[in-house]
């Protein structure tokens, strides 16, 4: 695999996982559904590997970077897994609505399962690693610079969510209004 | 407190798209880590359900 090859297959996965936040946002804004403090970690699990995914858009392909998107992957598999762990006692009320017969908490933890997979695979492919090409972000091509400018805008929208949601504060643990318009 | 680990993540991706390596590396690192810590504080909370 082409180092530029590289930069476009994890500029496609940037683009994948910026979906998956924007389909979060979608059920939050459309259905309504305010997300609690693990599903909103959750979601920092996945900017986690965004990062690792616009470091090889940016700084070109590096075991470091991959490293980067596992280590984001593994953190939101585990707070996924925790929350999974809260709602699979029989009797345990959900959080949530479902999707495709699985909650949000649950697709999360096989995502992120995918992520770990799907980076070991491409990490592996060492041709990618032996032209160190540093260039900036001005010097990248038009669809790396989307999918950089998607993701940076993505993280912002969720900051700015976030902030109205909880504020500067604790979030609480079944938020029901934003503290912003409270 | 979540928003900010949000606005730490910002900051890493601005320091990506400003060629800054070695910044945006340990920015990433402290986010991790102000990450693991937020879900260490909301991991232990009591559980609302009785066995």
């Amino acid at each position: 695999m082409s180092e530029t090859l590289s930069r476009h297959l994890n500029a496609l996965g940037a683009l994948a996982v910026s979906l998956v936040l924007l389909f979060a946002f979608y059920s939050q804004f459309v259905d309504g559904d305010l997300p609690c403090p693990l599903c909103l970690l959750q979601r920092i699990g996945f900017v986690a590997v965004l990062m690792g995914l616009c470091a090889n858009v940016v700084f070109g392909p590096h075991p470091k970077h991959y490293a980067m998107m596992i280590i984001g992957a593994l953190i939101g598999g585990a707070i996924a897994l925790r929350q999974v762990a809260l709602h699979v006692i029989p009797g345990t009320p959900f959080y949530g609505d479902a999707f495709f017969g699985y909650h949000f908490y649950t697709w999360a933890f096989i995502v992120f399962g995918i992520i770990i997979f799907g980076s070991a695979i491409i990490m592996s492919f060492g041709e990618q690693y032996q032209h160190d090409v540093s260039s900036t972000f001005a010097e990248q091509s038009p669809f790396l610079k989307f999918s950089v400018a998607v993701v940076f805008v993505v993280i912002l929208l969720n900051l700015l969510s976030t902030f109205a949601e909880c504020g500067p504060l604790v979030c609480p643990d079944n938020p029901t209004e934003y503290w912003l318009f409270s | 407190m979540m928003s900010l680990i949000f606005l730490l993540f910002l900051i890493t991706c601005l320091l990506i798209i400003k060629n800054k390596r070695k910044p945006a590396y340990v920015m990433f690192a402290v986010s991790c880590v102000a990450t693991l810590y937020w879900f260490s504080f909301h991991a232990t909370d009591p559980l609302p359900i009785l066995l």
